[in-house]
C-alpha cells in the first residue's frame, strides 16, 4: 500500500456476533443510555417465527419495546412520518432494525427524523446538518441482507444519502436469525458484497483499516458461501456470511466506490438483472484491466482468496494471474452449485454492447479522478463479449 | 478465518493518518462542534519540539485554550483533577492529547471530569458509571506505541494512596486519533525499539488469546506485518518518514487488536515486573514475548504457525514445514530482540538480567522474582491467557526470562 | 400507544431463574464450606480484608450469591443484593448468559473473555474470587463436567484432598455450617 497517501477511517459500529447475541441487547442499549427501543421490521421480509425468537430474547430484562412490523419491500415515506410521530409521542429512545434492505433504510431515515426533527430528507444536503451522533440505532440481520446496512448509505425516497452518522451503533449477528431458508435469497446479494469487499481490498484508496474488514469479509465468503448454498440450514455458514455482509458494508463506507459497484448502479432502469450478478460477470474483467494499471493491488487479493499457504507458494510475479484464476474458478463453482447461473458475459445477462454509451453517461464521469470513460468502455466491452481473462 | 462461537468487536475511533495529518485537526474538531481545545502533554514531548509542530499546524484553524505539559511519567489523579479545573476556567470545548500512554490516559481522565461537570475523578470508577458521550477528545500519539489512542481503558494512579485505578468504558475512546509521522521522528533508537516491541506484543497476544475474533485477527495480522517490516530499519534510520508512519499505523492496529481481544501471560507478568521493579513496560514485553508463545504453544500451535507469514514474509513462510512454523516464530522473535540489541548499542535488553537502571544497577534482581510471580496472581490479564497459570508457573517463566534461556516446555502443566 | 406500533412487555423466564437460584444458593454455601475445608481457599480469603462483601449473579434482577468476610469468617449472605454495600460485583449480563455458564457450556474464563461477565470492583480481589470459584467447582463437580468449567483441571491434587474435601464440602453445604 502507498503510505505516502494519507487516509481516514471511521467505523462507529460495535459488533456482537454468535451464540445468544440477541440477549445482549438490553445491556448494550443500557450502555448507550437507552431503555425503550422501537423495533421496526416487516413480516414480508422477516419470518414471524424469527420475530418471535427476537422478542423472546428480551425475557427477564424488564424492558418494554414497541414493535412495528409492516415495512414492505419499498420503504414508504408517509409510513415513516407516522412512525416518527409514534416514536416522539411514546418517548422511545432508540431504534432496532430487525432485517435488512428496506427495513434498515427505513430505520436510518426514521433515525434522522427523530434525532433532527426539522431535517427535510427530500433535500440531499440534509445530512450535512448532522453535527453529532443520532439516537442509538441497532441492526439485527435476518436471513436476507444487501451488505449495505452497516454502510454510511441509506436509500431514502429513491435517492441515496450518505453520512457516517447513518452507520448503526450496534450490529447483533445471532445464528438463530441468520439461518438461511434457501440459496436464492442470498445469492446475488452475497456476490455483491463479495465484489465490494474485493474492490475495497485492492483499490487505490485501500488502507490498513479498510483491509481488516475487507480481508475478513472475503475470507468468510470464500470459506462458507458454497457450504451455505449446499446446505442452507447450516447455521455456522449462515453466521459467517452474515458477518461478511456486515464487514463489507463497513469497508465500503471508507473507500471510493469501485468500478464494479458503479457499473451496477449505472445500469439503465429497464435492465432486470440483479446488481450482484452483473458485478460478478464484470469482476474478472475489471480485475484483469486494473491489474495492469499502477496504483491497484489486485494481486494482493490472493491472500484472503486462497489462504496463507497458497499465497506464499506463488512467486510475486505470478500472483495476478493466480488471483484471476482463483476468482474464475470460484465464480464457476458458484454458478454450478448456486440457484442460478452466473452469465458468461454481459450480453447473456441482457446488457448489449449498444447500451455501453447509456451506461457511461449514467456514470457521471466528469467528476471522476480515478477512472475515465476509456477505462470503463474497455472493461464493459470485454465483459459484454465475455473475453477470457486468465 | 476462525469464527468464534461468540465475539464482540468495537473500534469507533476515527483514524486519520499521513505525513501531514495534524493540519486536519481544526476541521475535524469543527465537525464535532469544537473550536477551543486544551492541549495536554508532558515535558518530554514539549522539550522535543513536538508541541510546536502541533500548534504551528493547527493555530490558524482553532483557538488554543491552553497548553498543559505537567503530566508525570505515570498518570496522576491530582494532575487529572487540576487539568480539569484548567479546562473549565479557560472555557475549552475539546482536548488534544499529545504524548504517550500516560498523557493519553490522563486526558481520558480529564475528559471524564469535565464532561460530567464534576470535581473528582474517583466518583466514576465503577463499571457502567459513564452513561453518555464525553467531550471531543483527539489523541496524537508520540510513540509507536502503547495503542492507548484506540483503547477504552484509562489507568490513573492515586499517588497518595498508592492505588492504580482502571477506568473502562467505550465512552473513553478518543473521537479521533491522528497518526502523523512527524510525531515519532525524534524518538531515539532505544525507545523506538522498546515501544515497537510493545506494539508487536499487543498484536501477537491478541492473535492467540481467548477473546480472539475475525476483526482483531485481521488487524493483528496487518499490524505484525507492518511492524516487522519496519522496526529494525526505523531503529537504525530514525529519519525514515515512511517507516515512522508505518510503525505508528502498525501500533494503532495492534492497539485495536488487543483492545478487542485482550492480552495474556506476557502482559500479566510484564505488568508485575513493572509494578515490583519499576522496569519500563516495553522492555518487559520484548523479553517476555517469546516465553508467552512457548508457554501457550501446546494450546495454540496452529494460530502461532499462521503468524509466520506476517512476521517473515511469503518467501520464508513457504520454506518452513507446517509442524515447525510456530517454533520458527519464536526463534525469529528472539532474533529480532538480538538485532535490536545490536542496533541500539546494547541498550535493548534480551533478558531481565541485562536490564540496568540509570545507575547501572540491575533493574530486575533475581531475588525479587518470587514477589513478581505473586503479584501476577492479582492481575486480570491471566484470565485471557489460553493456559492457566499459578505461582509456580509464573516463577518458572520469570526465571527463564531472567536468564535468557528458552522455556523448558516439559515442565509446563498442560490443561 | 398509537395503532401503528404494538407494545410488548418482556416476559419472564421462570424455570431458568429457579435453576439459577438453586445453583447460586448451593454454590454460595459451598464457598462458605470450602473456606473451612480447603487450605488454598483459606489462603485466598486471608488476603481479603475483614468486612469485604462480594456478589456473583444475573442482571438485571438477580438471583445473586452474596458472600462476606464477617469477623474473619467467610459467610454466605443470601441471594439478594438489595441494601448491601458491595466491594466487588461479578454481574452476568443476562439470564441466557448465566445459563451458558451454569450449565457449563462456557467456562468462567471463556465467559469473561466473551464479555458475558462484568467485573465491578478491584481486579485483584476479582482474581481471588474466580480462583476460589474454580476450586469449589472442582470439589462440587465430577471431573468430566468440571473440566468444562475450569481452564485447567488440577490433575496433580492428591486423591485424598479431592475426595475427602468433596465429602466435607457437600456435607457442610447441605447442613449449612
Amino acid at each position: 500500500m502507498n503510505l505516502s497517501n494519507s487516509f481516514e477511517f471511521t467505523c462507529p459500529t460495535k459488533t456482537n456476533s454468535g451464540n445468544r447475541a440477541l440477549e445482549n441487547i438490553p445491556v448494550e442499549l443500557e450502555s448507550l443510555d437507552a431503555r425503550k427501543p422501537l423495533v421496526i421490521t416487516g413480516t414480508d421480509i422477516v419470518d414471524q417465527q424469527l420475530i418471535d425468537i427476537f422478542l423472546g430474547a428480551f425475557g427477564n430484562s424488564g424492558m418494554t419495546l414497541g414493535i412495528f412490523d409492516s415495512i414492505g419491500k419499498n420503504a414508504d415515506s408517509s409510513m415513516i412520518e407516522q412512525l416518527k410521530k409514534a416514536y416522539i409521542d411514546e418517548k422511545f429512545d432508540s431504534i432496532i432494525a430487525l432485517g435488512g434492505g428496506p427495513v434498515m433504510d427505513a430505520a436510518k431515515s426514521l433515525n434522522i427524523m427523530v434525532s433532527l426533527p426539522t431535517a427535510d430528507l427530500r433535500n440531499s444536503s440534509a445530512t450535512s446538518l448532522i453535527q453529532k451522533p443520532l439516537r442509538p440505532l441497532v441492526y439485527v440481520p435476518a436471513d436476507t441482507a444487501t451488505g449495505l446496512e452497516t454502510s454510511k448509505f441509506a436509500s431514502i425516497n429513491g435517492a441515496t444519502l450518505s453520512s457516517h452518522y447513518f452507520m448503526p451503533n450496534l450490529v447483533i449477528i445471532d445464528p438463530r436469525m441468520t439461518r438461511v431458508k434457501n440459496g436464492k435469497a442470498v445469492f446475488a446479494n452475497t456476490l455483491a458484497a463479495f465484489c465490494r469487499a474485493l474492490e475495497a481490498y485492492t483499490g487505490q484508496d485501500k488502507n490498513p483499516l479498510t483491509d481488516s474488514y475487507a480481508f475478513a469479509a472475503i475470507q468468510f465468503i470464500c470459506e462458507n458461501f458454497l457450504t451455505l448454498l449446499a446446505t442452507p440450514g447450516d447455521s455456522k455458514a449462515g453466521l459467517a456470511i452474515a458477518n461478511a455482509m456486515a464487514m463489507s458494508g463497513c469497508a465500503f463506507s471508507n473507500v471510493e466506490a469501485g468500478m464494479l459497484h458503479r457499473i451496477a448502479q449505472a445500469l439503465p432502469a429497464r435492465i432486470n438483472a440483479q446488481s450482484g450478478i452483473v458485478m460478478s460477470v464484470c469482476l474478472p474483467h475489471v480485475f484483469a484491466y486494473c491489474g495492469k494499471k499502477s496504483g491497484y493491488f489486485i494481486a494482493e487479493a490472493l491472500l484472503p482468496l486462497a489462504g496463507h499457504d497458497e499465497y506464499a507458494a506463488v512467486p510475486a510475479k505470478q500472483r495476478l494471474e493466480k488471483t484471476l484464476k482463483v476468482i474464475g474458478q470460484f465464480l464457476t463453482e458458484l454458478s454450478v452449485k448456486g440457484p442460478e447461473r452466473i452469465p458468461a458475459s454481459l450480453t447473456e445477462a441482457g446488457i448489449e454492447s449498444s447500451m455501453i454509451d447509456d451506461i457511461l453517461s449514467n456514470l457521471k464521469l466528469d467528476q471522476d479522478t480515478q477512472m475515465n470513460a476509456d477505462d470503463f468502455r474497455a472493461v464493459l466491452e470485454s465483459a459484454c463479449e465475455g473475453r477470457p481473462v486468465a | 478465518m476462525k469464527l468464534p462461537g461468540y465475539y464482540e468487536f468495537c473500534c469507533s475511533v476515527k483514524l486519520v493518518a499521513g505525513h501531514d495529518a495534524l493540519e486536519k485537526i481544526p476541521s475535524l474538531l469543527a465537525s464535532l462542534g469544537a473550536k477551543k481545545p486544551l492541549i495536554i502533554t508532558d515535558k518530554g514531548v514539549a522539550g522535543a519540539g513536538l508541541i510546536k509542530i502541533v500548534t504551528d499546524a493547527i493555530s490558524s484553524g482553532v483557538e488554543i485554550g491552553g497548553i498543559a505539559d505537567n503530566v508525570p511519567p505515570d498518570s496522576d489523579l491530582k494532575v487529572v483533577n487540576q487539568l480539569a479545573k484548567l479546562y473549565q476556567q479557560n472555557h475549552c470545548d475539546a482536548i488534544i492529547a499529545v504524548g504517550g500512554g500516560s498523557v493519553i490516559d490522563t486526558a481520558k481522565g480529564v475528559n471524564i471530569v469535565v464532561s460530567e461537570n464534576a470535581d473528582d475523578l474517583m466518583k466514576f470508577s465503577g463499571a457502567g458509571a459513564l452513561k453518555r458521550a464525553l467531550k471531543p477528545l483527539v489523541a496524537v500519539p508520540t510513540t509507536a506505541g502503547t495503542g492507548s489512542e484506540v483503547t477504552l481503558v484509562a489507568v490513573i494512579k492515586d499517588q497518595e494512596k498508592h492505588l492504580k485505578m482502571a477506568f473502562t468504558s467505550y465512552f473513553l475512546l478518543p473521537n479521533i486519533s491522528v497518526l502523523d509521522s512527524r510525531m515519532t521522528m525524534t524518538m531515539p533508537p532505544f525507545i523506538t525499539a522498546m515501544t515497537g516491541m510493545d506494539a508487536l506484543t499487543h498484536a501477537i497476544e491478541a492473535y492467540y488469546c481467548l477473546q480472539k475474533n475475525p476483526l482483531s485477527d485481521s488487524s493483528a495480522h496487518a499490524a505484525i506485518s507492518m511492524i516487522c517490516k519496519n522496526i529494525l530499519d526505523v531503529t537504525k534510520n530514525p529519519g525514515n518518514k515512511d517507516g515512522r508512519l508505518a510503525m505508528a499505523i502498525g501500533a494503532s492496529l495492534a492497539g485495536i487488536a488487543f483492545s478487542n481481544s485482550m492480552v495474556g501471560l506476557v502482559h500479566n507478568l510484564g505488568h508485575s515486573v513493572g509494578s515490583v521493579c519499576g522496569t519500563p513496560h516495553g522492555a518487559c514485553m520484548s523479553i517476555l514475548l517469546p516465553y508467552g508463545l512457548e508457554y501457550n504453544m501446546h494450546k495454540r500451535r496452529n494460530e502461532m504457525s499462521e503468524l509466520l507469514l506476517p512476521i517473515a514474509g511469503p518467501e520464508v513462510y513457504k520454506t518452513i514445514p507446517k509442524d515447525i512454523r510456530a517454533d520458527k516464530v519464536v526463534a525469529l522473535i528472539r532474533k529480532l530482540n538480538n538485532d535490536l540489541h545490536q542496533a541500539t548499542g546494547g541498550r535493548h535488553a534480551r533478558c531481565f538480567k541485562e536490564i540496568m537502571d540509570r545507575e547501572g544497577k540491575p533493574s530486575v534482581p533475581r531475588e525479587k522474582l518470587p514477589d513478581v510471580a505473586r503479584a501476577a496472581l492479582l492481575d486480570g490479564a491471566s484470565t485471557y491467557n489460553p493456559e492457566d497459570t499459578d505461582y509456580e508457573d509464573n516463577l518458572m517463566v520469570l526465571e527463564a526470562a531472567w536468564e535468557g534461556v528458552p522455556l523448558d516446555t516439559s515442565r509446563i502443566r498442560k490443561g | 400507544m398509537s395503532n401503528l406500533v404494538r407494545k410488548v412487555n418482556a416476559g419472564e423466564k421462570v424455570l431458568k431463574r429457579l435453576y439459577l437460584f438453586v445453583f447460586l444458593w448451593f454454590t454460595g454455601r459451598a464457598v462458605q464450606a470450602a473456606a473451612k475445608v480447603d487450605d488454598q481457599v483459606k489462603k485466598e480469603f486471608d488476603a481479603i480484608p475483614n468486612g469485604f462483601t462480594f456478589a456473583l449473579g444475573v442482571m438485571p434482577k438477580g438471583p445473586w450469591m452474596v458472600i462476606g468476610k464477617v469477623n474473619g469468617k467467610i459467610k454466605y449472605l443470601g441471594w439478594s443484593i438489595e441494601g448491601i454495600r458491595l466491594n466487588l460485583r461479578l454481574a452476568i449480563n443476562n439470564i441466557e448468559a448465566a445459563m451458558l455458564i451454569f450449565t457449563f457450556q462456557e467456562g468462567t474464563a471463556l465467559a469473561t473473555a466473551r464479555n458475558r461477565i462484568i467485573v465491578d470492583g478491584e481486579v485483584p480481589y476479582a482474581m481471588s474470587v474466580i480462583r476460589v470459584l474454580d476450586i469449589v467447582e472442582v470439589y462440587l463437580l465430577v471431573k468430566i463436567i468440571a473440566k468444562l468449567a475450569v481452564k485447567r483441571y488440577p490433575v496433580w491434587w492428591p486423591r485424598g484432598r479431592k475426595y475427602v474435601g468433596r465429602i466435607l464440602i457437600y456435607t457442610r453445604t447441605l447442613l449449612g455450617f
